[in-house]
């Protein structure tokens, strides 16, 4: 016999074949083309009837036919074999490769298999890092012994394609979240003095598993900083097309409405006539211009954590009110929980703590530790990361997960601004007066240092300068309940007659003393104010 | 340029409702100003500054109020000013004594009745 030879030369031909099956030629097929592409070829080199692919379903442990080579009925009819059953239904469950030489109804469950006279059969499960992706079979229509060679290359041809295939599967889940992700969720956290953001939306590891979380954070017209986080019960496109348009109602209600409780209660009215019968949990905030508190009402949704001073607590919410929809319209109640420099603030979906063998209180509790120890990381994304990684670790959640996090910076002690000199630098000048004072509240003492310093940069910025202006440097100190505010400038103090003289009366009405001292280099003025600390 | 300050108009008969809503500096108190004197026809009677939703103002908006008040007594015109006591504004222009020149109402109503103008208590 001098078959051997031809044998090997054949084995070659067939596994050069075989390197085929993957190349760069199908990298850009969808899955589905990429599918039929490999059965044909595969079919080719074994010398086959019939090739098949079944995908494992992880949500109901199926597998679902996807692609079939002489077997297009499979595929048509949507053959589903539950793991552990029949011939594919044991690959997958095994995880090895199974041989049918003589097929019949005690080792074939799919009616179609045994229909189309299919005589023998060889599959393969296709596994991505110990994972199961699916089942690859081919089959004949005479009777035939599979050899361990055609084992070996179908296997070969399982690697490689579980491969590709996982690659481009993971790749438009990602696309599809990124896409959803894209319209719903906000480009970019505003940027607002004072506070630090960051937010974070993970999908759940299922392809399914695009969920009706999310969050959003913009700034009102009130200059209140709104924060949202809500969660749609559901998976999947429907959940995500509910989630959208909550989230618009609930901009266009906030533009309009200041009250956080009243925003909530409109929304709520709208559920009926927006035919919305899902369950919704929804927590609506905003933090105040002056950074001192967060005013919000929740619609049945778990209750913010709030860190100061290294202790981590979740906001007292008495009187919990129902998710959205509930029926019964009501009246939202407003809670308010107090933030003061270098406080933070973290709000969430149930996905975050939710373990299947575990009590919501203990999952609850668990995230109070994590947030408490992430209470030094350096900048709030860290403080994220810190939390994620204790809870969920790095694996893929099974729900859907949203998280938003803000961060209060800690009480600047001294100021030291240098503007350029123009009107426009004023509100910056305002701004920053208004964070490093935060320590005096809303208080007119407050109001007056803001309004005084304003006067004497104003000053600077009118008197100082020709066309070509210049800078002007404010810096202010705290010491022992006593303000000190230093505005200098460098110019020749040029007195214009178009304008009353009200800025320096405001400033020594308003401030406890006031002293100017004019030079060839310019003029400085030292204001003093005890502050009520 | 006017993102500090925003003005609304309204009008109700011969009375002229003139809204400042944010904050009013010298950054801004010209286009303010400019805004609400053409606003105001040679056939009004009134007009009612209205800066209850004016959250800050320095002396920018005390020139301001007197250079409207200059114009409007040229052409015989009433001028009021609603604002609340004890806004940074209220305190602002009661500092230069801007109400004993110009009447100022608590409330658009009371503005409206012409009634007793509380910097006149």
């Amino acid at each position: 016999m001098q078959s051997s030879n031809v044998t090997d030369q054949e084995a070659a031909e067939r596994l050069r074949r075989v390197l085929r099956v993957t190349d760069v030629a199908l990298a850009h097929l969808s899955p589905e083309a990429l599918l039929d592409e490999l059965l044909i070829r595969v079919r080719e080199i074994l010398d086959a009837d019939t090739a098949a692919v079944l995908l494992l379903d992880e949500a109901t442990d199926e597998l679902v036919a996807r692609a079939a080579k002489g077997l297009e009925e499979e595929v048509e009819q949507g053959v589903r074999i539950p793991v552990g059953k029949g011939f594919a239904g044991r690959i997958a469950a095994d995880r090895t490769p199974v041989i049918i030489r003589r097929v019949d109804h005690r080792n074939v469950l799919n009616p179609i298999l045994r229909e189309k006279g299919v005589r023998s059969l060889l599959g393969v499960p296709l596994l991505v890092h110990g994972r199961v992706l699916g089942v690859i079979h081919v089959g004949t229509l005479t009777e035939r012994v599979f050899t361990e060679n055609d084992v070996e290359l179908l296997q070969l041809v399982a690697e490689r394609a579980a491969l590709a295939l996982h690659v481009r599967m993971y790749e438009r889940e990602r696309m599809m979240t990124e896409t959803l992700q894209s319209v719903f969720l906000p480009e970019a956290l505003p940027n607002v003095p004072g506070l630090r953001l960051a937010s974070r939306y993970l999908p759940a590891s299922t392809s399914a598993g695009i969920g009706g979380d999310w969050y959003d954070v913009f700034v009102v017209p009130s200059g209140e900083v709104a924060l949202v986080i809500g969660d749609v019960a559901g998976h999947g496109l429907h959940a995500a097309s509910v989630m959208g348009k909550i989230r618009n109602a609930l901009r266009a209600y906030a533009v309009e409405a200041a009250a956080p409780s009243e925003v909530m209660t409109r929304l709520d009215r709208l559920m009926k006539p927006l035919g919305i019968e899902e369950l919704v949990t929804l927590l609506y905030g905003v933090v105040d211009v002056g950074l001192s508190s967060f005013r919000f009402a929740s619609a049945g949704h778990l209750p913010p954590v709030v860190v100061t001073r290294d202790r981590a607590r979740f906001a007292e919410v008495e009187d919990v009110d129902p998710p959205l929809g509930i029926g019964r319209s009501h009246a939202f109640t407003e809670h308010v929980v107090p933030l003061e420099p270098g406080s933070s603030l973290l709000l969430y979906t149930d996905g975050l703590i939710e373990r299947r063998e575990e009590s919501l209180t203990d999952g609850l509790d668990r995230l109070r530790k994590a947030v408490a120890s992430a209470w030094h990381a350096p900048d709030p994304e860290a403080a994220i990361a810190t939390v994620l990684s204790a809870l969920v670790g790095d694996e893929r959640p099974s729900d859907d997960i949203a998280l938003v996090l803000l961060q209060l910076e800690q009480e600047p002690t001294s100021v030291d601004l240098r503007i350029r000199a123009v009107p426009g630098e004023l509100v910056t000048v305002r701004r920053a007066l208004r964070r490093w004072l935060a320590f005096a509240g809303t208080s007119p003492i407050r109001d007056d240092v803001i309004t005084a310093a304003g006067e004497a940069c104003a000053n600077a910025i009118e008197h100082a300068y020709g066309p070509d202006g210049g800078w002007v440097h404010l810096t202010g100190i705290r010491d022992d309940g006593t303000v000190e505010l230093t505005v200098r400038d460098a110019g020749r103090w040029r007195e214009r007659v178009t304008r009353r003289g009200f800025g320096l009366s405001l400033m020594q009405a308003m401030m406890d003393s006031v002293e100017i001292d004019r030079s060839s280099a310019g003029t400085s003025v030292v204001m003093r104010k005890a502050v009520a600390s | 340029m006017t993102e500090l300050a925003n003005v609304s108009l309204e009008r109700a008969g011969d009375t002229v409702i003139a809204g400042v809503v944010g904050e009013i500096d010298f950054s801004v108190a010209d286009d303010v100003a400019r805004r609400i004197i053409e606003s105001v026809e040679n056939e009004d009677a009134t007009l009612i500054l209205d800066l209850t939703r004016l959250s800050y103002t320095d002396s920018a908006g005390i020139n301001l109020v007197f250079d409207l008040a200059a114009r409007l007594r040229e052409h015989r015109q009433m001028f009021k000013i609603v604002l609340p006591v004890d806004s940074q504004p209220w305190r602002t222009f009661s500092i230069v004594g801007v109400d004993g020149e110009i009447p100022i109402f608590e409330t658009i109503e009371q503005a409206k009745a012409g009634g007793e103008a509380a910097g006149e208590r």
